[in-house]
């Protein structure tokens, strides 16, 4: 019986372990290229992010400068009907202590980059982002 | 034989060996007979009751077990998809260090101002 329960044990943990390495098959990769210039500071990223359909994720990237420097993008996919899909994005950033946030919602298809872009003149803030949302299962 | 044998004798004759004249006593006396059963009962009890109760704590430890593993299982696949991931320090290839930390999600790559980023060797 102990034989049993330590195989029971071994089968759980792997399979705990085997789920957190394979994606589930309705997780839904976003790659994003996203571009923030505040004053005559600029950053780019590129954050590969999977997510499950219709979770919030959130990465966050701060500088280790100590300059209190940071970028942070959250995205909330929905799978909509004929592929499309929703995209609740939020990216907020600070740079050379200035701030800047912004809220999106896009609305493409699966397999199709779609581009947003903001630029506020006035506080010399720009903000461009490109996302490609994709199926992981085709991963 | 008018007195009933002793409780030796009555022993040795309900382990079913030799007692000579006892044997014919005990099948015509009825306080012999019961005494027989009394050690009838006695031995029934002993027979069973410790491997019940044996067997009943194994059984309430297979429950803990099963239950802590469950309970393990849950946290690690928890841990998975839906976890906030404490902030992990990062390098660009030009050696450029962030923290990085993400929730509910996996971050499966990240270029930062045009370099790769490489997770730091802990």
């Amino acid at each position: 019986m102990r034989r049993l329960i330590l195989v029971f044990c071994w089968l759980m943990i792997s399979g705990c372990v085997w789920a957190q390495e394979k994606l589930p098959e309705d997780a839904i990769i976003l790659s994003f290229r996203l571009k923030v210039e505040i004053g005559r500071r600029t950053t780019e990223m590129a954050p590969k992010l999977a997510v499950l359909n219709g979770k919030s994720a959130e990465v966050e990237i701060w500088s280790n400068k100590g300059e209190d420097e940071y970028v942070k993008l959250s995205a909330t996919p929905r799978l909509l009907e004929g592929k499309k899909v929703n995209l609740d994005l939020r990216v907020k950033s600070r740079l050379d202590g200035q701030d800047i946030e912004r809220k999106m919602r896009l609305v493409t298809l699966l397999g199709n980059e779609a581009t947003f872009e903001v630029v506020d003149a006035k506080n010399k803030e720009k903000l461009g982002l490109t996302v490609l949302p994709e199926m992981a299962k085709k991963n | 034989m008018k007195s009933c044998p002793d409780e030796v004798v009555l022993s040795r004759y309900f382990d079913g060996e030799e007692v000579g004249e006892a044997a014919n006593h005990v099948m015509s006396c009825l306080q012999c007979q019961q005494y027989l059963k009394d050690l009838e009962g006695l031995d029934a009890v002993l027979s069973s009751e410790p491997s019940k109760l044996v067997s009943r704590r194994r059984g309430d430890r297979r429950w803990v077990l099963a239950a802590a593993t469950l309970l393990l299982s849950t946290g690690l696949f928890w841990r998975g998809l839906y976890r906030v991931s404490p902030p992990e320090r990062v390098q660009t290839s030009s050696g450029k260090s962030y923290s990085v930390s993400v929730s509910n999600g996996v971050l499966l790559s990240l270029e930062i101002d045009g370099e790769s980023v490489v997770r730091n060797q802990k």
